[in-house]
């Protein structure tokens, strides 16, 4: 490998990939050499030569490991793989997690002790993050770093590890390099006809190339036609309707997308991810801020790589389209690096001042409060901090790129074919110091997916389908009874059963409130036989904080009681439930 | 025999491409410039465009003058079985050696063994074996100790840093506690007029202190009237 060490990294949403480049960074001052790569982008055939090895791995939500770790990890699973295997190797972990869930940081913990169990040893004990804390992850990592340095200390007591004075104060190396084109060259790309929109599509799809070969993530496939992941299809909008009462405080829509000759094929279940588009005004506004030209185009390349990659991996686009198709200027929040990237900048001695601050150990709680607690933008932290002026390619390293957003998907191919239905709520709301915000969230959309595919299956006549029952919690009957109709047909034709099948709990009618809970109990007897004489699954889609556990813990009560049976029993029940997939939540927050 | 100056011009499709036009049992000589850090990736890639017995030639040959790297040639056969063939391997290791090349499937040398000058055991051959659909993985939630299963606790009052208000829904009593003090509110005068003792509170946001009266407000100059943007809502919905 050639460097001190080897830091590799499970992200699904970038942090985990942050977390391991900042402790690339920090090596870096400490005189050590690393190399910064995510899990399945390592050959892991060279593992076992390595003498230093730190794993930064995050869990999502229900205790998936992230993405790009996904094949390591099937590999250090293997049985074959004796106790010795990694003999000779030291290891550290720290995950990212959030103790809200069941499965809290359960990737990094089995990390750790497969590592051990196959003889590496651990450097430290592993350090655990937890997105509960005031300031995040960053509350356990700093504590960990310094537990960590010391360790490295120990194990190489002869190599210096000391941090050279004046180096703290050094700007890093960029990811990326940034040139202006001339207007000879760049005439290529602004005579492309290509209208605005599509061109800021066009940046994101090279733009997030760019990244993932610059950070050392997996090299995307090489040239695909059709669309699929980080290749975005171009749909028209067929409908765009209003689904919840006008006088209902919540604005729901149902959008049909034309997916056409996209080739795109999906199954009830799956997920649309869609690409936002910025406002207008706060390109405008971050154009300004920055003094870029919207209509300069610019060469963009990963820095330091070697010249026939360069020109093969370069990317030219306006500045324009890249700011407003690839850059989340006004959505999400910077990052801790953000900030320590514009202290770098910034020419003013308070601005500088805080900025150090903010990103420092000391300073971690009161960058959480002003930052991430306050659902800070880019654009709101660089007018905050007047004084910086920050060149492009620095830009592109540390504003977040626009990540596609993800909707259940609530329609069957087979009821629509080349259609994709989403129903998304609008929603409003403040943060703490009343800053307004708005969020999309969808909840009974894969239902209607699973549904509409069953009540197709059984019109085509050749497959008998077990009618449904769907338990469905809103607050009125005539507000936010989404699809109402279309679950009373199936009522009718059998998809959902005759008895129970649409239950409907409204918790804001007729001055009751009557949640699915309440309805689960009341339909205890039935629900007691269809979970075990019928071999029901059941699947929950809901808020993360409260409803699916409410629901498993109303199941459990059903179990209890039908069965005669401790609620301990009942509790294993539902337990073995989930874990051969009978019983499977989606849960958003 | 395939020769180019350019690197990365031999991709694995493209040598998948040239094994193709190769006879069984044939032969693939692949010459490319790389840089020193670079023999493992053209090996990588031969060994994915579905070539098998690669080995590096050691001879390197000069390049014209102006060219960055050096001429690196690496041999290769097309193996004699074809894609979907089948055979049963055991994974039971014999004395030291992992049973993986029995039985007449044969696994490729790794870059890393290629390259490696000698050290790597039979024991490490483990890890260049490709996962086949046979191969048994352990149940990973064995790993998890009674210890690993726990969840933390959610951070009690204690836990928040001291200056942190309370919060709307405070369950852990520390807006009573507040409520108890007097608390700074913004004032339609504080509006009109802003005053700061600190001298922060008018720089933004990012300057307050987190009880800040001013939170959240634009950033103002003491004694100017601070204007509220038309997305600001000032009271409760």
């Amino acid at each position: 490998m050639g460097t001190d060490l080897l830091i590799l990294f499970g992200s699904q949403t970038g942090n985990a990939q942050d977390v391991a480049e900042s402790v690339g960074r920090s090596a870096q001052l400490r005189q050590l050499t690393s190399t910064v790569v995510a899990m399945d982008a390592f050959d892991i055939a060279r593992l076992h030569e390595q003498v230093a090895v730190i794993f930064i791995a995050s869990t999502t939500g229900q205790g998936e490991t992230p993405d790009n770790m996904k094949q390591f990890w099937r590999f250090l699973l293997r049985k074959s793989l004796p106790t010795d295997a990694l003999n000779g190797m030291q290891h550290a972990v720290f995950g990212l997690g959030d103790s809200g869930y069941q499965q809290y940081n359960t990737v990094a913990k089995k990390l750790d002790r497969r590592l051990a169990a196959l003889g590496s040893a651990a450097l430290l004990e592993r350090g655990l993050g937890d997105d509960q804390h005031f300031s995040g992850y960053d509350s356990a990592l700093f504590p960990w770093l310094e537990q960590l340095w010391a360790a490295l200390q120990d194990l190489w007591p002869h190599k210096d590890q000391s941090v050279l004075p004046g180096s703290e104060g050094q700007l890093p190396t960029c990811k990326y390099s940034a040139a202006i084109l001339n207007f000879y060259d760049a005439r290529a790309v602004l005579d492309t006809p290509r209208e605005t929109h599509e061109q800021e599509v066009f940046a994101w799809t090279a733009f997030t190339r760019l990244e993932a070969i610059a950070s050392g993530l997996a090299a995307p496939p090489k040239q695909f036609s059709g669309c699929g992941p980080g290749r975005p299809f171009m749909a028209s909008v067929i409908a765009n309707r209003r689904i919840t009462s006008p006088d209902h405080f919540q604005d729901t829509r149902h959008i049909e997308l034309d997916l056409a000759s996209s080739g795109i094929v999906y199954e009830p279940g799956d997920l649309l991810n869609i690409l936002p588009r910025q406002n207008p005004e706060a390109v405008q506004r971050f154009l300004r801020r920055t003094g870029l030209d919207a209509q300069s185009v610019v060469r963009l390349a990963a820095a330091g790589a070697e010249s026939a990659d360069r020109v093969r991996q370069s990317v030219q686009v306006t500045v324009g389209s890249l700011v407003a198709g690839a850059l989340d200027i006004h959505g999400a929040c910077p990052k801790r690096f953000f900030f320590e990237i514009l202290a770098h900048f910034a020419t003013e001695p308070h601005e500088t001042e805080r900025l150090l601050y903010f990103a420092s150990s000391e300073g971690r709680d009161d960058l959480s409060q002003y930052n991430t607690r306050e659902g800070r933008t880019v654009l709101e932290a660089l007018e905050d901090f007047p004084s910086a002026q920050v060149p492009l390619q620095w830009l592109l390293s540390i504003v977040p790129r626009i990540k596609p957003r993800q909707f259940s998907i609530a329609s069957s191919l087979r009821a629509h074919p080349h259609q994709a239905h989403i129903t998304a709520a609008i929603v409003d709301y403040k943060t703490p110091h009343k800053r307004r915000k708005q969020g999309l969230c969808t909840g009974v959309a894969p239902f209607r997916a699973f549904l509409e595919e069953r009540a197709a299956l059984q019109a085509a006549g050749n497959v008998e389908i077990a009618p449904c029952h769907l338990y469905f919690g809103c607050r009125g009957a005539n507000q936010d009874f989404y699809y109402k109709e279309q679950w009373q047909e199936y009522v009718s034709t059998g998809v959902l059963a005759a008895d129970g099948g649409l239950v409907a709990a409204f918790s804001r009618q007729d001055g009751r409130k009557v949640y699915v809970t309440h309805r689960i109990r009341e339909h205890a007897q039935q629900l007691f036989s269809l979970l075990t004489h019928k071999g029901a699954s059941v699947y929950i889609s809901g808020s993360a904080t409260r409803m699916p556990q409410d629901v498993i813990a109303a199941l459990e009560d059903v179990v209890a009681q039908q069965g005669q049976i401790p609620q301990q029993e009942a509790k294993v029940f539902l337990k073995a439930l989930q874990s051969s997939r009978r019983c499977v939540i989606e849960a958003w927050s | 025999m395939s020769r180019s100056n350019l690197r990365g011009f031999h991709d694995a499709s493209f040598v998948g491409r040239l094994s193709g036009v190769l006879q069984s049992g044939g032969k693939l000589l692949v010459q490319e410039a790389v840089s020193a850090t670079q023999q493992d990736t053209l090996q990588q890639q031969v060994l994915l465009g579905g070539l098998t017995d690669i080995r590096a030639c050691p001879d390197f040959a000069s390049l014209p003058p102006g060219s960055m790297g050096q001429l690196l040639t690496v041999e290769a056969t097309r193996p004699s079985w074809e894609s979907g063939a089948r055979s049963a391997i055991s994974l039971k290791p014999k004395a030291k050696v992992p049973n993986g090349t029995a039985n007449g499937v044969h696994s490729a040398q790794s870059p890393t063994q290629a390259h490696s000058n000698g050290t790597a055991t039979d024991k490490h051959k483990i890890w260049s074996l490709p996962v086949s659909a046979d191969d048994e993985l352990m149940d990973e939630d064995e790993l998890l100790t009674e210890e690993d299963r726990q969840r933390p606790e959610v951070p009690s009052g204690a836990a928040c840093p001291p200056t942190k208000k309370a919060c709307a829904n405070c369950s852990c009593g520390r807006a009573e506690a507040e409520a108890a003090g007097v608390k700074a509110d913004l004032t339609p005068d504080m509006l009109d007029n802003p005053q700061s003792a600190c001298g922060s509170c008018g720089l933004g946001d990012a300057f307050r202190c987190s009880t800040c009266p001013y939170r959240g407000l634009p950033k103002f100059k003491t004694g100017e009237k601070i204007a509220l943007s038309s997305d600001f809502l000032t009271a409760d919905a």
